[in-house]
C-alpha cells in the first residue's frame, strides 16, 4: 500500500517537474523570438531599432518613406512610429510604412518646423 | 516471460536502427556543390518582381507586387549587419517588373508595369543623401527587360511592351542623361531573360517568348558594344537552364543562373565558367521553389530571396555559398 502511494508520489512529482521545464523552456524560446524596439540617439535627433530577441531585424536611422535623411524629432515619434511597424510585423502585414501611416501618426521632419 | 520481453527489447532495437538508418540517408539530393544559409526573414512582406541593385556591402530592392498591391516602398539590406532599412519611397508609380542597374556607385530603376500600362520612365537613387531623381524616360515602353550598368554606361533590353517581346536595346549615358539605340543584338525577342556580369563581359540567357523557353547564350563586350553567341544553353542533355524569370549573379569569377519559371516555379541553379563555357549543376536553392525573386551581389557574397511561387508570395532571404558542400541545418 504504502509503496503504492509512493510510487504514484514519485511519478506526479517526475512529471510535474518534466511539465515546469518544458514551459520554461517554451518561455525563453519566446523570448527570443519576441519582437521589440529601441530608440536611437543620433547627432540631428532620433530613429529606431526593432530587434527579435538579440537581432538587429530593421534599423531605422531616418524617417522611412521620407527623402533624404530626415531623423524623427522627438524620442516619442520614433517610439510611436517603431511600434506601428511592430504591430504590422505581429499581425502578420508588411512592415512598410506608407506616406498615410505617418501622417496618421503625425510624424514630421525637422524641415516642416 | 522473459523470452517474451527480449523480444520485444529486439523488435524495438531493429525498429530504432532502421529509424536512424532512414533518417541519415534522407540526404541524398545527389552530390551537388554549395550551401545555403537562411538570413534574416523579411518578415510578413512578400513581394516579388522587385528591383534593385548592390552597391558595396548593402542591397538595395523596391517596388514590386505583393499579390494585392504594386508597392513603391524601397528597402536597403545591410549584408555585414543583416538587417533592413525603410529608404526614401521610389518617387515614380508604384510597379512590378521593372529594371534596375547600377553605375558607378549610384542606383537606378525604370520601366516596368503598374496593372495597366508598361512603363517608361527612369529614375536613379544617390545612396549617400537617400534621393531619388528623375532621369530621361527609355524610348519605349516596357516591362520584364534586362538591364545592367557597365563600363560607365546603363543598358537596357528585350523585354515586353504590351503587345511583343523585343529584342532592342538602349544604352544610358549618364554624363549627357540620354538614351540611344545599341544596334546589333543577334537573339530572339523575348521577355524575362537574366544576365551576370564576370570581367566586365555581360552575359545575357534564358527567357521566354510565345511560350518558348529560349536556348540561345551571349556576351556582351561594353568595350567593342559587339554581342557574340556562346554555347546554347541545352548543349548537353544534361542541362536543364532553360527558363523565364531566373536572377542572375556573379560570384568569384563564376555566372549564376537561379530559380525561375519553368512550367511552374523552379529553384534549381546552374553555375557558368566563363573559361569552358561549360554550366554545372549546383545545390538547389533551399527555400521554396520561387520566381521573380532577387539577388544582391557583391562579387564577394550574394543573397537570393523574395520572389513567389504560384500565388504565395515570399519574403525570406539566404545567403549561397556555391563551393560548400551541403548542410540542412543551417
Amino acid at each position: 500500500m504504502s509503496s503504492t502511494v509512493k510510487y504514484w508520489v514519485f511519478l506526479v512529482l517526475f512529471l510535474t517537474l518534466g511539465f515546469i521545464y518544458s514551459v520554461c523552456n517554451q518561455s525563453t524560446i519566446d523570448k527570443n523570438q519576441l519582437l521589440h524596439c529601441q530608440v536611437v540617439h543620433l547627432n540631428d535627433g532620433f530613429g529606431y531599432q526593432i530587434m527579435r530577441g538579440k537581432k538587429i531585424v530593421i534599423l531605422q536611422e531616418y524617417i522611412p518613406g521620407f527623402p533624404g535623411k530626415q531623423n524623427f524629432v522627438s524620442e516619442e515619434q520614433a517610439l510611436k512610429t517603431a511600434n506601428l511597424v511592430i504591430s504590422k510585423l505581429e499581425n502578420g502585414e508588411s512592415p512598410i510604412l506608407l506616406p498615410s501611416d505617418l501622417e496618421k501618426l503625425h510624424i514630421s521632419s525637422k524641415v516642416s518646423h | 516471460m522473459n523470452k517474451r520481453k527480449s523480444n520485444v527489447y529486439k523488435i524495438t532495437g531493429v525498429a530504432l536502427l532502421a529509424l536512424v538508418i532512414t533518417s541519415c540517408s534522407s540526404d541524398d539530393d545527389g552530390d551537388d556543390l554549395g550551401n545555403w544559409v537562411d538570413k534574416s526573414v523579411f518578415d510578413g512582406s512578400p513581394r516579388s518582381s522587385v528591383s534593385g541593385f548592390t552597391i558595396d556591402n548593402v542591397g538595395y530592392m523596391g517596388v514590386g507586387y505583393d499579390g494585392d498591391d504594386y508597392l513603391a516602398s524601397f528597402w536597403a539590406y545591410d549584408m555585414e549587419g543583416d538587417y533592413w532599412s525603410q529608404k526614401a519611397d521610389f518617387p515614380g508609380v508604384a510597379r512590378n517588373a521593372a529594371v534596375g542597374f547600377e553605375i558607378d556607385g549610384t542606383g537606378y530603376i525604370g520601366s516596368g508595369y503598374d496593372g495597366v500600362d508598361e512603363l517608361t520612365d527612369f529614375y536613379s537613387y544617390n545612396t549617400a543623401s537617400n534621393t531619388w531623381t528623375e532621369i530621361a524616360s527609355l524610348p519605349t515602353a516596357r516591362r520584364s527587360a534586362v538591364g545592367f550598368g557597365v563600363n560607365g554606361f546603363g543598358y537596357v533590353g528585350t523585354g515586353y511592351d504590351g503587345e511583343n517581346d523585343r529584342k532592342d536595346f538602349w544604352k544610358y549615358n549618364p554624363v549627357n542623361d540620354a538614351w540611344t539605340e545599341l544596334v546589333g543584338f543577334g537573339g530572339n525577342k523575348r521577355r524575362s531573360a537574366t544576365t551576370f556580369t564576370i570581367d566586365g563581359l555581360v552575359y545575357l540567357g534564358t527567357g521566354i517568348s510565345n511560350g518558348v523557353y529560349l536556348d540561345d547564350f551571349w556576351v556582351f563586350d561594353p568595350t567593342t558594344e559587339s554581342w557574340t553567341k556562346k554555347l546554347d544553353l541545352d548543349e548537353e542533355d544534361d542541362y536543364s537552364i532553360q527558363r523565364s524569370n531566373a536572377v542572375g549573379f556573379t560570384l568569384d569569377g563564376y555566372g549564376y543562373i537561379a530559380t525561375g519559371e519553368i512550367g511552374g516555379a523552379t529553384n534549381t541553379v546552374w553555375e557558368y565558367d566563363p573559361a569552358s563555357d561549360e554550366w554545372e549543376r549546383k545545390t538547389s536553392f533551399e527555400g521554396a521553389t520561387r520566381q521573380d525573386a532577387i539577388a544582391f551581389s557583391n562579387g564577394n557574397r550574394v543573397f537570393i530571396g523574395m520572389g513567389r511561387t504560384g500565388t504565395l508570395y515570399l519574403d525570406d532571404l539566404d545567403e549561397f555559398f556555391p563551393q560548400d558542400e551541403y548542410e540542412e541545418e543551417d
